[in-house]
This record gives structure tokens, sequence and C-alpha cells, in this order.
């Protein structure tokens, strides 16, 4: 489609998305980008569409890199035995099913759910520390590491230098859903394929020493058999695991705390009444969604808001967009605890790939609300603050929040 | 989205594959999955009759979330009721719930025995003797129906004889439909009160 703006969109940079989503959904809903060679959805009834049908679009892009990695790098990885291989994130039909009905045996609610106790406990120590400090900044006190303490609970390894893993998730962030120079992609090589080692490591450990825990788990329902499932794929669902479980969380508490304290009555709604916590965690989750946009591919020809769209077009779906559109939420523009459509969000996903770890999320992200509104009440957003946000098609969070606890 | 031909030939019942086109069975999938679970087997195969799979989910998600009888009860209830029904009946795949609700590891190993087993208190062996009354030809008798009026209250009378009707129920159909055992277990996983 010819669409004389769309090199206004700045598929890396995050300042103004939303300006330009509202623009776009109104006068130029579905265009190709050549800066990222990928046709941006950004209607709600569009993208539910496509997430409802994964036959005419495959997730198989899905954790792709945006940009290819450069040969050296691909060279570099490839000798050392870096091979993720597809499986629930980015797999289709009927496969699909397979890989997700295992790894739901372990990570659904019931789980997540026995965890919530521990969970909570787990926060202690970050808001104990906070106390007295006047102004900290957030991200650095709290919602950086303590997601990922939570995965590495899950996966079995509590005692796991939590900033270690936070440092190869931005790494692989930066290097499959950013724009870095391309001496940095390469020289960045190392440190990914330490990563996926990382996830091979557990695995070997907990061939010798089984526990109650994710990997192990895995292990028990390959029984040795390859048919059922390889090593390499459990490696690959471990590695899916230690990327998704955290970044995407770490970003999304950011981005409520945010809305939340920009909003100074909503922020004492909830220190008046906890109970409206979770409320508030889902109209943050639409209102400023931490994955703000994921990706798909045509396997044929398709229609979309009268747009013509090749087979083998790679799609960026905008979540966030689709979030504010307002054929799907009354007055979407504005930010809500008491709106009683927002659970109609799209940013878990929807249908077969819904997230898998979405539960874990509201669990975790209300914990983090009820322990900083009971012990930071009178918290303030540090005024004047320029939010810098996540450079990355998908992922949008703030770097730094900083704020006066007020205690 | 159906297709015979993808399934085992041991199961006459046509199971959907994909995702559901029909509105009904679709909000069903996207509320299980939005509670954290995958919608598995039994569900599938209810989906084929939309109006139905609403009707079996909500009543679950109400035994489940809206009544008043304690949870661990409840659990003991669907155990024992699995046991009694057998086969298709998973009864490992409930233990966890059970264990969340705060059934022992004790009362979850000897409740196959469990007149023998000290790990019930009287209310708990109130419970285990209705449920395996409903389960028999001897139903249940005057005497039980008095040790169990002495510890509920009619509502949770009430509750406790829908969940043992109820998983009893479930466990019919996952016979009647075929759903092997390695289903089952999965619609367990993806429903919990499938």
């Amino acid at each position: 489609m010819n669409c004389p703006f769309s090199d206004q969109f700045r598929p890396f940079q995050h300042p103004g998305s939303y300006e330009f989503y509202q623009w776009a959904r109104g006068d130029c809903p579905v265009f190709y980008s050549p800066d990222i060679d990928y046709w941006v959805v950004t209607r709600y009834e569009d993208i539910r569409n496509i997430l409802r049908d994964p036959g005419t679009f495959s997730a198989d892009n899905a954790l792709a890199p945006v940009d290819p990695f450069p040969d050296e790098l691909v060279t570099f990885l490839q000798s050392h035995d870096f091979k993720p291989q597809k499986v629930h994130p980015d797999c289709d039909p009927p496969r699909h099913q397979h890989f997700r009905k295992i790894a739901m045996q372990y990570l659904n609610i019931t789980t997540f759910n026995a965890l919530a106790g521990e969970m909570k406990a787990m926060t202690r120590p970050y808001i104990d520390k906070m106390k007295g400090q006047g102004t900290v900044d957030l991200v650095e006190a709290l919602t950086y590491e303590y997601p990922a303490r939570v995965i590495l609970r899950l996966l079995g390894e509590p005692d796991f230098d939590a900033r270690k893993l936070k440092e190869w998730g931005t790494n692989r962030l930066n290097l499959v859903w950013g724009r870095i120079a391309e001496e940095d992609r390469i020289s960045a090589g190392p440190e990914l394929l330490a990563f996926w080692n990382f996830a091979d490591r557990i695995i070997r450990d907990r061939m010798e020493n089984p526990r109650d825990d994710y990997p192990s788990f895995l292990l028990g329902v390959r029984g040795g058999d390859d048919s059922v499932l390889t090593l390499p794929q459990i490696q690959s669902m471990i590695y899916a695991l230690l990327f998704a479980g955290h970044e995407t969380t770490t970003n999304a508490a950011g981005n409520i705390i945010i809305e939340l304290l920009r909003r100074r009555d909503q922020w004492d709604k909830l220190v008046a009444d906890p109970s409206l916590i979770p409320a508030a965690v889902e109209e943050g989750l639409r209102f400023s969604s931490s994955v703000i946009a994921w990706r798909r591919r045509t396997t044929r020809p398709v229609e979309l808001s009268g747009v013509a769209v090749p087979q083998d077009a790679k799609l960026l779906i905008c979540l966030g967009s689709a979030n504010h559109d307002d054929d799907a939420f009354a007055e979407a523009e504005s930010f809500d605890i008491s709106r009683k459509d927002t659970r109609r969000h799209l940013s878990f996903g929807q249908g077969e790939h819904f997230c898998i770890g979405g539960p874990l999320a509201r669990i975790e992200l209300r914990i983090m609300l009820e322990e900083l509104t009971a012990a930071f009440p009178a918290m303030r957003l540090v005024e004047e603050q320029d939010f810098d946000w996540t450079q990355s098609v998908s992922f949008r969070g703030p770097q730094k929040l900083l704020v006066e606890l007020g205690d | 989205m159906i297709a015979d031909d993808a399934l085992p030939h041991d199961r006459p019942c046509t199971a959907l594959t994909g995702e559901p086109e029909d509105p009904a069975a679709s909000a069903i999938f996207e509320q299980i999955r939005d509670g954290g679970r995958e919608p598995g087997a039994l569900h599938r195969a209810l989906a084929v009759s939309p109006a139905l799979l609403a009707a079996h989910y909500q009543l679950a998600m109400t035994l489940r979330h809206e009544t008043g009888l304690d949870r661990a009860l409840a659990e003991l209830a669907i155990l024992r009721t699995s046991q009694i029904e057998g086969g298709a009946y998973p009864f490992d795949r409930h233990t966890a719930h059970a264990r969340n609700a705060g059934v022992t590891q004790t009362q979850i190993d000897t409740l196959g025995n469990w007149r023998e087993s000290d790990a019930f208190d009287e209310t708990e062996r109130a419970v285990l003797t209705f449920v395996d009354g409903l389960g028999t030809r001897e139903r249940v008798s005057d005497e039980t129906h008095a040790m169990v009026r002495a510890r509920l209250d009619p509502a949770q009378i009430v509750e406790l004889t829908a969940i043992a009707g109820f998983y009893a129920g479930a466990a019919r159909l996952a016979c009647g439909l075929r759903l092997g055992q390695e289903d089952a277990e999965a619609c367990l996983d993806g429903g919990d009160a499938s």
C-alpha cells in the first residue's frame, strides 16, 4: 500500500510510538516498512484475527533476528554448536501443540500459585534495602532483578547471579530485536553463546541430579525418548524461558508504575484499597504493554483492512496499538483502573500461542505493587525525567525510573 | 478446523485440533488460557458441541471457585471419585491441586485404603464415606447421611454431591470419548475441573 508517511515509523524508538499508532490506525492501518522489511499492522481486529489463525499466519519468525545476523556472527555461533530449535514460541500447528502441552503441564497456574508465597518473600530484601534511601531508581532497586530471581527459582537455580541473567537477556534483546552497530553484534556473539550454554549446563546437571523444577520435569517427560523431546529441544525450551520469563516483566513493572504515579489519584486508590491492584495491573498491561509488537509471517496472500499483503510477508503486529484502538476499547487513550473492558487487551497475545507466563507475570506484578504501595504509600515520580525506553521492535520499558520514596 | 485424520485410529470422537471457529467455544478457550491453563483433550472433544463445552466449563468453574465447601475436602472428594471411577481418570495428575489445597502427602498415599489409615479426621472420613457410597450400589445410607449432616451445612452437602457427580461424569466422558490415558492427563492439566 502506498503510505506516504510510513517513513515516519521508527520501529526501534519508542518515544511517540502511541501517537504514531493512533494516526496509523486511522489513515494507514497496514503498511510496508522498507526499513525493517516488515508489514506493519496496527488495528485490534486485524491483529486479533492474525493471532487466532496460526495456519495462515505462521509464528516461525517470532524469535528470528529482525536484522539478519552478520555472516561472521553466524559462522561463530554455528562453529560452537549454537542451534536453538523451533519449540512452542515459534513453531506452527500441529507440532506447536505438542511442545505447548508439555510445557504447560508444568508452567501452569497451579505451579505459579504454589510459588506465590515464596515470590512475595523474595521481594522483601529489595524493599528493605530501599527504605530510608530518599530517591531511588526503581528499575535498579527492584524491577530489574526481581523477575529474574523468580524465573531462576522455577528453573531450580535460585542461587545463580540474577544480574548475569539480566545481562544475557539484554544482549539477546539487542541482537535479535534491536538494531546495533555491526561490530557490536559480532562482539556480542560469545555472550549469546554463553547464555545458550547456560541452558545446556542446567540440563546436564539435572540429568544427574533431578529436582522439583522445570528442567527436571522436561527431562522426566522425555524419559530418554527423542521422539518425545530431544535434548536440544529441551535446551531451547529453557533458553526461551530464560529470556521471555523476566525481560518482559521487568519492563511491564516499570511501565505500570509510571502510569500509576503519573495519575496520583489512581496510586492513592491502591494504597487505600489493595484489592484494586489486580485491576491496576491489567489496565497497566493494556495501556503500556511491555511487548509492544510481535511477529508473524503470511503463508498465503491475505487482505488486512483492505490492504493486499503477499504470501511470505513478514508482519509486525503492533500489540500496543491494538490495545489503544477505539474500536476495541471505550476511551482507549485514557488510563483507568476501573474500566471493565481491560482484559480484552492483547499484551499476552491470543489463541494457541497465548503467553504461557502471562499468569505468572500477573502474580509478580501484583506482588510488586502490593509491596510498594504498602511500604511507600507517598511515593512520587521525580519530576521532569525523560524516560529512556528499550530500543527494540518488540519490547518497551523504562531503563531508569527515578522515584522519591517519601518514607 | 476439524481433522479426523489427525487423530489416532482408536479414538472415534471428532476432536478439534486447531482453534474453534465457533465464538462460544472460542471464548471458553480464551478463558482457560487467560486463567493459566491450556484447553485439554476433553475440552477439544467437547468443543465440537460448543454450547455443551460452555456449560460444562462454567459448571466446572463454579464448582471450583464459587463453592463454600472447604477446598481440601473438595479435592479429597475429587481424588477419591477418580480412584473409584478408575481408568481414564488419572489420580496422579490431581495430586498437585490437592497438595496446594492442603491435602497431605500421607493422605494422598493412603487414600486407596483410607478406612485403615489414621491420616484422616472425622470430617474427612465422613466425606470419604459419602463419596464411596455414591460410587457403589449401596449408595448413601441413613447413617452416612447423618454423619455428613452433622459436619457440613446443607449448601456444602449439595456442593460435595455435585463435585463427586461431576468428576464421575468427567470420567465417563473420557471413557466414552476414548480419551487415552495421556490425553486425559492433559485434559486435567488443561482444565482443572474438566
